[in-house]
């Protein structure tokens, strides 16, 4: 194992430690806040750390899960960490139903294809537009020429670091990047961006830019730090894994919708 | 594209050619003296790069007149222009005078003098600083350097920019681009001369990508060197360079000046200036 991956699953080892300190805060919260991400959040630990180290946790994180009614009637779960989650758990009749139900949102995203009017477009688009092309890109991810895709990259990786320097910006910079390494762009672009999530992490293994509790909102662990906690393990997952969550998800919605033989 | 590099790069060197009498040097008990050599020798710079490649014209001509006339009415040896920040300026200066095929051994003898006294190793000095300084005294013939020694400083130079770019200052940014402009000797020998070019893999994205963000951030200035950096590495750019030049343009005032700071900073006694010489300078190079 490379040191570099050696150094990130370290760190994702870390903030499953933190997420599992955060599982018996849940009974004291309402099941909305924070229980889908930080059920997300423990499935990708288990699925990037070996050993199942963290299965335990991860099984008692979706078993506090709302079940299908309660999601169906709108019951407050969020259906889109749902969806993701039924990448890692397949056999959930949740989350499948949940995938389900984002099906034709996901085929109906059109592709990308790389080009220089696409990477001019990224470099000049405010956040609104440029946030709607980064989850076509995380789901659809990018055809096009090499040279093209590493422009793109590039591109993406300048508009999320020169975000992250402005106080306040740094979850867009995240999402930014969280593209550009899902789409597997540009080798030394995707290496800075773990730099970038890796230096987000706080000691105790939470991830995001605030203490664990502000004067004017209390405790913002559940509501802030889960899940940007989370948000980073998906980006160190896109980076490691086989194949990027968003794309597996719409390979599995495809495979689904398929006529049968 | 090479219409508008051309037109950029003329009205440049017209602003330059037409706010000359700002970069000379006043005398050391004058407010704005440090300021005006640091001016100085940042064209004194650029002409000698330009006179290097058998670059001239009118008004690179006239300008070099002008610089080398000053040059000889310079104290080099003044508490000023033995601070770290003219460490390499009687180098500079010496490269300009040799392009032009005077007699520089009396400004290499001021910096040989300054090796001799260890002056220029007790100096505090950015990594960075220092690995231009080290290449400059090599240029010269002041002080030989190997490639070895050179690429050791060059890593030394490197390691504080081992971070994400989110993580960059301004320093760290102009850190980059003058690493590339020591390393290639401003475009007249190969990166490959000093260091391995596996080594240079992130440095070239950084110059890249650097540059990029000075798009996004309207930085005239940093845009400038990246373009400069991006034509030294060999970087295959069109889309970028067109692109920098196009906001370079639409920057350019009347006059052909380009602010190096779109929010400027504090107003000086020469306001306008010392917000526009440095960028109009660099721009001028891109162009060339």
């Amino acid at each position: 194992m490379s040191q570099a991956r050696s150094d990130v699953l370290a760190d994702v080892r870390r903030a499953g430690g933190w997420l599992r300190t955060m599982l018996p805060t849940l009974g004291t919260a309402p099941a909305a806040a924070g229980a889908s991400a930080l059920a997300l959040g423990l499935v990708l630990v288990d699925a990037l750390v070996p050993g199942a180290e963290f299965a335990i946790e991860a099984d008692a994180a979706c078993g506090l899960l709302p079940q299908v009614d309660d999601l169906s009637s709108g019951g407050g779960a969020d259906g889109f960490t749902f969806a993701l989650l039924s990448a890692l758990r397949p056999n959930d009749v949740r989350f499948r139903t949940a995938l389900r139900a984002f099906s034709a949102t996901l085929a109906a995203l059109p592709a990308v294809r790389a080009s220089a009017p696409l990477h001019a477009h990224v470099l000049r688009a405010d956040d609104g537009e440029l946030g709607a092309l980064c989850r076509r890109i995380e789901f659809r991810g990018v055809v096009g020429r090499g040279v093209d895709r590493r422009a793109l990259g590039m591109a993406l990786g300048a508009r999320a670091f020169a975000a992250a320097r402005i106080p306040g910006r740094s979850a867009f910079a995240l999402q930014v990047v969280h593209a550009a390494v899902a789409a597997r762009l540009d080798p030394t672009t995707t290496r800075e961006a773990i730099a970038f999530v890796r230096r987000s992490q706080h000691v105790d293994g939470a991830f995001g830019p605030l203490p664990p509790s502000t004067p004017r909102d209390g405790d913002v662990r559940l509501r802030f730090h889960v899940p940007w906690t989370t948000a980073a393990l998906r980006t160190f997952y896109d980076a490691l894994a086989r194949e990027p969550l968003g794309r597996a998800i719409v390979r599995a919605s495809e495979k689904d919708n398929s006529p049968s033989p | 594209m090479d219409a508008v590099v051309r037109d950029v790069g003329t009205r440049c060197w017209a602003w330059l050619d037409a706010h000359r009498d700002a970069f000379a040097p006043l005398h050391e008990d004058d407010p704005l003296h440090a300021k005006r050599l640091l001016a100085f020798g940042e064209l004194a710079g650029i002409l000698g790069n330009v006179r290097r490649r058998g670059i001239g014209g009118t008004v690179i001509d006239r300008l070099t007149a002008f610089v080398l006339e000053q040059i000889v009415r310079v104290d080099w040896e003044t508490p000023t222009l033995r601070s770290p920040a003219f460490a390499v300026a009687p180098l500079v200066a010496s490269r300009l005078y040799a392009a032009c095929g005077r007699d520089a051994s009396w400004l290499r003898a001021i910096a040989a003098r300054q090796v001799a006294l260890g002056a220029l190793e007790s100096i505090e000095l950015l990594p960075y600083r220092r690995f231009e300084l080290e290449h400059l005294l090599a240029a010269t013939g002041v002080r030989a350097s190997s490639r070895r020694a050179l690429a050791r400083r060059f890593a030394e130079a490197l390691a504080p920019l081992a971070k994400p770019p989110s993580a960059y200052t301004t320093n760290d940014r102009y850190a980059v681009t003058h690493l590339v402009f020591a390393l290639c000797d401003d475009g007249l020998r190969p990166a490959e001369a000093v260091v391995a070019r596996r080594s240079l893999t992130r440095l070239r994205w950084l110059v890249a990508v650097g540059g990029r963000i000075a798009i996004v951030e309207r930085e005239p200035d940093l845009l400038a060197e990246s373009v400069s950096c991006v034509r030294q590495l060999g970087l295959d750019e069109p889309w970028f360079v067109g692109a920098a030049f196009a906001l370079a343009r639409e920057l350019q005032d009347d006059e052909g000046g380009i602010p190096t700071f779109v929010q400027p900073p504090a107003v000086l006694a020469d306001a306008t200036f010392f917000q526009r010489y440095h960028a109009t300078l660099m721009w001028a190079h891109a162009a060339t």
